[in-house]
């Protein structure tokens, strides 16, 4: 036994020093340069007492609730839809509603670019419209609009395989006795779901707490975290308060990821 | 499922669904429309043109090339890094297996931005890597493993690993006959969708 043990173990070393090395590593060392700087260990307060970096965290995790409510009210109202009904088209329908699954967020940048951007669809439909071109791209509306975009084909799939297991008998037999449509829905589908929507959800947080690319891509003036990381790392050269900044982000995100595992299992990670 | 009658609220959440569809569909139509119109700002009845498509594949060739050299070799480093790992998971489920796949997930939790930042201000002065395309693909392999290791051990829980194995090594099979023998097939199949 003791050979296999110390084989098992040679398995796990590979993995476990890139990890150690690459990952736990320089996480520590962000962790100290954060309290490097002039201010020293403040620079982890300063996030709460310092106006910019507060409005900055506080718009970011707004930004990112409401994204997460709105995935999923979209996403569970399309994919249990999509899990109950057989139609022609379906599963054209269904492959076309996972086709972003794939882009990464500068693309998805572009994306929102070309729907309400200064040439996109969005201000045409407008100006038809009322005669004003509506562009919204660049704006916190748009980073918005971008997570959205990332988040509901995964949040999609997600409710669509949580959906398909769904027993249809117990609907049925809520409805044989006598339950509206919109009680089934909230004493019988909501609760059945309710551990694959937190899991979809804790995602979307993550996502939009701390995606750079769709930001980046957008406009660097919005008033999101991580913009205000890359602005003091590249143009500030104020490294110890991107690091502290980095390490509280990364610690909230995290703590959120965390929090949706306690709550529904081991369910999150495997919805990535 | 439904009978041939359909009610309104299936054509409603119908129209509603399609019309998600549509957000997510018509900007990548009309992206590529912007690729292949010869000026943007005058929309596509200005004429339609390949030009940019052929620019795109004499200006960013290497730029391409050099994605896919990232993706394969990250690909081969999560593979290499990631199912032994897994199998190891999926064997003992003890405190210290639990807490290494606990913290096996944690780059997926952490930003990028973070993972990145603190890559640089730990390897970034250490000689030319961060000039170099290795530097990425650790970024991407950490950003990666996780899911390699999950889809794999989940496939690994699912099999019944362990009296395929028990009866591979009754028959007289050695570790290494058995990893390779039973192991890896079994999971192949999760390890390549994964990409």
């Amino acid at each position: 036994m003791n050979s296999e043990r110390r084989l098992l173990g040679a398995l796990l070393l590979p993995a476990a020093v890139v990890f150690l090395a690459f990952f736990l590593l320089p996480l520590a060392h962000l962790f100290l340069i954060g309290g490097s700087g002039k201010s020293g260990w403040s620079a982890y307060g300063a996030v709460l007492t310092e106006a910019r970096y507060l409005s900055s965290l506080v718009s970011t995790v707004i930004l990112a609730t409401v994204t997460t409510v709105s995935t999923l009210l979209i996403s569970g109202v399309a994919g249990v839809f999509l899990s109950r009904h057989r139609f022609r088209g379906r599963e054209v329908l269904t492959a076309l509603l996972t086709l972003p699954l794939a882009f990464p967020g500068v693309v998805i940048g572009f994306m929102v670019i070309m729907l309400a951007g200064r040439q996109g669809l969005i201000p045409d439909i407008t100006d038809a419209l009322v005669g004003e071109r509506v562009v919204f791209a660049y704006s916190m509306a748009g980073l918005f609009m971008g997570y959205l975009y990332f988040s509901i084909p995964r949040t999609i799939l997600t409710v669509m395989a949580a959906a398909e297991k769904l027993d249809p008998r117990i609907e049925e037999a809520a409805r044989s006795l006598g339950a509206g449509p919109f009680r089934v829905v909230s004493d019988v589908i909501v609760p059945a779901l309710r551990p694959a929507l937190m899991a979809a959800g804790a995602i979307c947080f993550a996502t939009a707490m701390g995606a750079f690319g769709t930001a980046f891509t957008l406009a660097t003036k919005i008033n999101v975290l991580p913009m205000v990381i890359y602005t003091e790392f590249t143009l500030q050269a104020n490294v110890a308060m991107a690091a502290a900044l980095s390490f509280i982000l990364g610690a909230i995100t995290w703590a959120v990821l965390a929090l949706a595992r306690t709550f529904t299992g081991n369910a999150v990670a495997a919805a990535g | 499922m439904k009978t041939a009658r359909r009610s309104s609220i299936f054509w409603l959440l119908l129209a509603f669904t399609l019309t998600v569809c549509a957000f997510l569909v018509v900007p990548v139509w009309m992206s590529m429309l912007a690729g292949v119109t010869q000026n943007y700002f005058a929309g596509w009845r200005a004429g339609l043109t390949l030009d940019w498509v052929v620019k795109v594949w004499t200006d960013y060739r290497h730029t391409i090339f050099m994605s896919v050299q990232v993706a394969l070799a990250c690909l081969a480093c999560t593979l290499v890094l990631g199912v032994p790992a897994a199998y190891v998971l999926a064997k003992r489920n003890n405190a210290l297996t639990r807490t290494l796949e606990e913290l096996l997930v944690m780059p997926v939790a952490v930003p990028g931005l973070a993972t990145a930042l603190a890559l640089i201000v730990t390897y970034g002065g250490f000689g030319d890597l961060r000039k170099s395309w290795v530097f990425i693909l650790i970024g991407h392999v950490l950003f990666t493993l996780p899911f390699m290791v999950r889809s794999v051990l989940a496939v690994m829980a699912s099999i019944d690993l362990k009296t395929l194995e028990e009866g591979a090594r009754s028959l007289g099979a050695s570790f290494t006959q058995r990893f390779f023998g039973i192991v890896l097939p079994t999971v192949d199949q999760a390890s390549l969708q994964d990409r």
